[in-house]
């Protein structure tokens, strides 16, 4: 219980007042549980004097909760207070929002491409799940003492009352009464109507936010563009700026992620460390004329993964780099030879005594995993379930086996077209999934049943969402209400994907 | 817990006939393994046309009811509530059958 009376949790303790805003009052406090500290905002008690708001924060908290990604603040709790407030319990992150180190002026340009990078990723990963912030603006921005990037409050300003915005709301802060967002952040389409709110508005709100990023200043009335301001900074900025600040929202830009890609290519690698490019040049050492490195997406003992920009075609590729001890060489050499539309496309592999490396195609639209926050709709699941069965039936045929089908390894075209990656391939669980390999959890012998069996795990996972792998209990799969909703066949495809005991029927 | 992998599909050219075998929304569907279903919580499509008969045949009854008891100006009133409530339990009933 804190000095105002509100009952959390029993495991949460307030210790004080961090911050407060129009809509929510934001206190430090401690999980006692695990003795760690945690953030608790607290949102308006007349937020929830409506019913359908109610009801909306009770179905789309979960939602928000859900939202797992390395640029968002992780939300480790939500619920209702004793008076009827609605809170989120978040995790602590040490640091200063960007709206202080705007004003500071110590950053570099390369840092401040990068840190709008990682609001992109934020942003795409959010909105494939069907999540519009709606207030993006820097004081939602948390930095960490590394420039590390945390998006704060997904999707609260939903629940914020639907009134029209004042005119005189010149503090740029966000109060009850604006239409959901900050006024000097908001698409011109919101101004009209908070129903207009879209991807696009929150693009439109991401420009407003790298303009003052890379300028320090608002883009007010008719602007100067950054490049004409600031000679050092590239006249692509300008480009990707203009592009979301367009009045028109249908030529914005169609996702963060393709800001993000041109971000990366202004940047060459400028974000990176000496050594990580260090070891990607030797990835590339005999083509190193071709490529030029754009990211390092993953880097750990076992290998590498690489965006690299074609210098020639100006294509995005993904080069992965494994130790020879690692599986997945013979299975990248026959693809490479084949093509199926539901597989990505491997365009080259080579080895040398040490490492293998495969060179594959960049998909825009993300991983499967990405979208696992809420259940898929049965069209959309036959659609994407059909994909996987024709991409897994094709390359069984051809005599190759994933071994390691999951959730990260379907990934998807900007228009949604799923693409099976990584055959062959191990994966380390480094103890982050609880219960080890969910997907192949008897520890079978790689096979096609294997396969079988993955793919039945991953459809569960689709249909219900579920953050825990499918139980069996005496040759019957364990369902609970959701699952049982499911029309009868689609069930029996789950059931039978995965396995029952010996001598019970179907 | 015992599984036993001989009880799996064999290969995804099942897992695929059997997910071409579903069709949400329409008809009753066939798995190639398992007995006839049907989508939306078991009801056919099939019986819209006696749904909308029985809400005109209501209606009409309704109105005819009215005009016998000296009602007759409220008939049209009447018709207009049970037909928007009645449009409205269809639209629910169509969303339903499509899985929404």
């Amino acid at each position: 219980m804190d000095s105002e009376g509100l009952c959390i949790s029993a495991v949460i303790r307030f210790k004080k007042r961090i911050g407060h805003g129009g809509m929510a009052t934001v206190y430090k406090g401690v999980q006692t549980s695990l003795e760690r500290p945690v953030a608790l905002k607290v949102l308006k008690k007349t937020l929830l004097d409506r019913k359908d708001v109610k009801s909306r924060f009770e179905r789309e908290s979960l939602i928000i909760a859900r939202l797992n990604h390395p640029n968002i603040i992780d939300v480790i709790d939500r619920g209702i207070t004793s008076k009827g407030q609605p809170y989120f319990v978040m995790e602590y992150v040490k640091g200063a929002d960007l709206k202080d180190l705007i004003e500071k002026g110590d950053l570099k340009l390369s840092q401040r491409i990068h840190i709008a990078v990682q609001i992109c990723k934020a942003l795409a990963y959010a909105h494939d799940n069907g999540v519009i912030h709606r207030d993006i603006k820097p004081a939602n921005i948390l930095m960490d003492r590394q420039n590390h990037a945390y998006v704060l409050d997904f999707g609260i300003a939903h629940f914020c009352e639907k009134t029209q915005a004042s005119n005189k709301n010149e503090d740029h802060h966000t109060q009850v009464g604006d239409v959901m967002g900050t006024a000097a952040y908001m698409a011109p389409e919101i101004h009209a109507s908070a129903d207009n709110t879209s991807v696009q508005s929150d693009l439109y709100a991401f420009g407003v936010l790298f303009y003052e990023l890379v300028t320090g200043i608002l883009p007010l009335g008719r602007f100067e563009l950054p490049s004409t301001q600031n000679p050092n900074i590239p006249k692509a900025i300008d480009k990707v700026i203009e592009r979301c600040l367009c009045p028109d929202e249908s030529q914005r830009p169609r996702s963060a992620s393709e800001i993000k890609n041109l971000l990366l290519k202004v940047m060459h690698g400028a974000h990176l460390a000496p050594a990580q490019k260090e070891r990607a040049k030797k990835t590339v050492s005999k083509a190193e004329d071709k490529f030029s490195l754009l990211d390092v997406i993953k880097e750990d003992e076992f290998g590498a993964v690489y965006l690299f920009e074609d210098k020639v075609q100006h294509d995005l590729l993904v080069i992965k780099k494994r130790t020879n001890s690692s599986a997945g060489f013979r299975e990248s050499k026959l693809l490479h030879k084949l093509h199926h539309p539901n597989i990505v496309t491997v365009k080259g592999v080579s080895k040398n005594d040490r490492v293998f490396i495969s060179v594959m195609e960049y998909l825009k639209g993300g991983c499967l995993q990405d979208r696992l926050i809420k259940p898929f709709g049965w069209k959309s699941f036959i659609s994407i379930a059909t994909q996987i069965c024709e991409a897994m039936d094709y390359a069984h045929r051809n005599q190759i086996i994933h071994g390691n089908l999951r959730p990260r390894n379907i990934l998807f075209t900007s228009k949604g077209q799923a693409k099976i990656s990584d055959f062959g391939f191990d994966e380390h669980y480094g103890g982050g999934q609880e219960g080890g390999n969910w997907y192949n959890h008897l520890g079978e012998e790689k096979s096609v049943k294997t396969d079988v069996y993955a793919a039945g795990v991953l459809f569960y996972q689709m249909l219900t969402a579920s953050q825990q792998p499918p139980e069996w209990q005496s040759g019957k799969l364990c369902t609970n209400a959701q699952f049982d909703a499911f029309p009868k066949p689609l069930q029996n495809v789950i059931i039978q994907n995965n396995a029952v005991e010996s001598g019970s029927a179907l | 817990m015992q599984l036993n992998p001989e009880a799996r599909y064999s290969g995804f050219f099942e897992v695929l006939a059997d997910l071409k075998a579903i069709k949400i929304g329409r008809k009753p569907v066939q798995s190639s393994k398992q007995d006839v279903a049907t989508m939306g919580d078991g009801q056919s499509k099939a019986g819209f046309p006696f749904v909308l008969g029985g809400v005109v045949l209501l209606a009409l009854g309704t109105s005819v009811l009215l005009y016998s008891t000296g009602n007759g100006p409220r008939v049209w009133e009447y018709l207009q509530l049970s037909a928007h409530d009645a449009i409205i339990w269809m639209e629910s009933l169509k969303e339903s059958f499509l899985g929404k």
